[in-house]
């Protein structure tokens, strides 16, 4: 096991170095004079040498990379040209809201789309079924934010059920907060859910055809303790060991769900940030997606291995 | 991982000479999904190609009447905020969505053919180099990984079209790589290159038409996500800018008017959606008949 794992984060190093170079590398590719274009029209000559020599960008790319990276390694991601506090302190400050987005929106996915896959699979052909099918690409297609609007729209505007926008999602501290994440948990979770759901079916539908299902199924086992047992072990393993990855990549959607309800997270950082092109910041957000998705990787390949000891010696 | 990828590739190039007028490939053409979606996406290309004749009104002229005046016979989908024709700005806006779409599909599809060859059939630095630097592209969500570099070069159309480029590339690279290599290893290659076939002519007559099936079918996929993509980047203010009528800027828009005007944003986000869907559909039935295993 510890060889496994040391050959897996040998593999990561590379990978690693060229995550930090892109990020590095954004401050690089600005069309024209990053500086003058963070600070506006309206910046002096005096302030932009200042920051200039801040972000040491009147040195060399090779000389200021090493600094750079050493001063990552220690947590120290630069400071924000629009607030001047430092970028790891206010990426912090924004984590939470993520976070509580984040699970929320996997748990629905997974929950949903699992039950449904499952359901789609054991009663194939049956309307309910093909409905199934319907809506997972229907959940598919619809944009997140297209979503979010619609969700504002029938439960907040029409069934006033719900606040619209700008409410607390802090959980932790308020349960009663809980029914605020409905929306954004929806919004944010259906296109994982949709893809989970056909997933699952497919996966479902495999090992139903598998021989040891027979002779489950011939031992007189009654069908939820031959879909429980003996097929869901099986069929799910590719399914919850990408939750992690997953979880990931919807902070890519997080970025406008966020936005949309004007909670704010690290991906309605992103975008006034982006806005006000304070490039420290979104190189800050990137990295730590990158890191957090090479993070959620290796977890993923050691459930995995765990799970599968065929993997370790592959 | 590397003998599932070749099995994988295996199949593509076993199943690839089917793409054309084979029996596969009618039997799609007759699925009602399908059909419905090739028909919404002919009519969207009816609509970018014909948008200033079909067009009832200029898309940035204002006042042609009272702010958010609802759907009618006056105007089909109604009056935006400063009194512009909803309706021929959705149609002019598919030109943008299609501009957008099809050079940023291009870029990836060209960059990631020659590097996915250069990957794939000659192997080597290069190879491992290009593999390290698509892991490193994977590891970020898409469209965050777009929206930095939109940071980076600046908000306008021009540059959604090279960040989604650049994006999609390496699923093209990886794409083209893996069916290279699994082609390179079957025997009518082999038999080519002993009657003295050139790397040209291999690769054009022998290697890469085996890889055209997965390379069609990524393209329908990767093209829906870029239109979602440049509306989802308009939509923040970072993407192509006012006054062009970008569905994912009158959307920005409608959104201020969710309670007084909610047909406002259903009439663009469902066209939106509806495009998508289509897109889906088709992508679904390209998959089924070009590329069987991977559904």
């Amino acid at each position: 096991m510890s060889a496994y794992l040391l050959r897996r984060i040998l593999q990561i190093a590379p990978t690693l170095v060229l995550i930090t170079l892109l990020v590095f590398g954004l401050l690089q590719v600005t069309g024209g004079d990053p500086i003058a274009i963070m600070l506006g029209p309206s910046a002096t000559n005096e302030l932009i040498e200042q920051v200039r020599h801040e972000l040491e960008l009147d040195q060399p790319a090779y000389v200021r990379y090493p600094r750079w990276l050493w001063r990552v390694m220690h947590g120290d991601l630069g400071k924000s040209i629009r607030t001047r506090r430092p970028v790891a302190h206010m990426i912090l400050a924004r984590v939470q809201t993520t976070v509580t987005l984040a699970v929320s929106a996997t748990l629905f996915s997974v929950l949903v789309g699992v039950t449904t896959g499952v359901y789609a699979a054991a009663r194939r052909g049956a309307p309910a079924s093909y409905a199934v099918g319907v809506a997972a690409i229907v959940g598919a297609s619809v944009p997140n934010y297209f979503l979010a609007l619609v969700l504002m729209v029938i439960l907040g505007v029409q069934l006033r059920l719900v606040p619209i926008a700008a409410f607390s999602i802090d959980v932790l501290r308020e349960p009663q907060a809980l029914v605020n994440l409905i929306m954004p948990t929806i919004a944010l979770g259906a296109g994982y859910t949709a893809l989970l759901s056909r997933i699952t079916r497919a996966s479902v539908l495999e090992v139903l055809g598998q021989d040891y299902v027979r002779s489950a199924r011939a031992k007189g086992l009654a069908e939820l303790v031959v879909i429980g047992r003996h097929v869901l072990r099986n069929a799910l393993l590719p399914v919850v060991t990408q939750v992690a990855i997953n979880a990931v990549y919807l902070l890519g959607g997080s970025v406008l769900i966020e936005t949309i309800f004007a909670l704010s997270g690290i991906g309605s950082l992103l975008v006034e940030s982006i806005i006000a092109r304070d490039l420290p910041i979104v190189q800050g957000i990137t990295l730590v997606v990158g890191l957090l998705f090479i993070l959620a990787n290796l977890l993923t390949d050691l459930l995995y291995s765990l799970l599968d000891p065929r993997i370790r010696y592959a | 991982m590397r003998s599932a990828a070749a099995s994988g590739a295996a199949s593509i190039a076993a199943v690839a000479p089917r793409l054309g007028g084979s029996p596969a490939w009618r039997r799609i053409g007759r699925r009602p999904p399908v059909v419905a979606g090739a028909a919404i996406l002919a009519l969207l290309l009816l609509a970018a190609a014909l948008a200033p004749l079909i067009a009832p009104h200029d898309p940035i002229e204002q006042s042609l009447g009272p702010g958010l005046t609802p759907p009618g016979r006056a105007f089909v989908l109604g009056l935006d905020s400063l009194g512009r024709d909803v309706a021929s700005r959705i149609v002019y806006g598919s030109r943008i969505s299609l501009l957008v779409g099809s050079i940023a599909v291009s870029i990836a599809l060209t960059g990631g053919l020659l590097l996915g060859v250069l990957s794939g059939f000659y192997r080597g630095l290069a190879d491992t180099l290009l593999m390290r630097v698509t892991d490193a592209v994977f590891s970020f969500p898409p469209v965050l990984l777009a929206m930095a570099l939109m940071a980076a070069l600046g908000a306008n159309i021009r540059n959604v079209m090279i960040a989604l480029g650049i994006v999609y590339t390496p699923r093209y690279i990886r794409l083209v790589r893996v069916g290279v290599l699994a082609a390179s290893e079957q025997e009518y290659v082999a038999a080519a290159r002993a009657a003295g076939a050139g790397d040209g002519r291999l690769l054009l007559r022998h290697v890469l038409p085996n890889i055209l099936g997965p390379v069609v079918v990524q393209t329908s996929f990767s093209f829906g996500e870029a239109i979602i993509a440049e509306a989802a980047l308009s939509f923040l203010g970072i993407g192509t800018q006012p006054p062009t009528p970008s569905w994912g800027l009158i959307l920005s828009d409608a959104r201020e008017y969710l309670a007084q005007a909610a047909w406002y944003p259903a009439t663009v986000g469902g066209v939106l959606f509806l495009v998508v869907l289509a897109i889906n559909l088709v992508g679904d039935g390209l998959r089924d008949a070009l590329d069987p295993r991977s559904a």
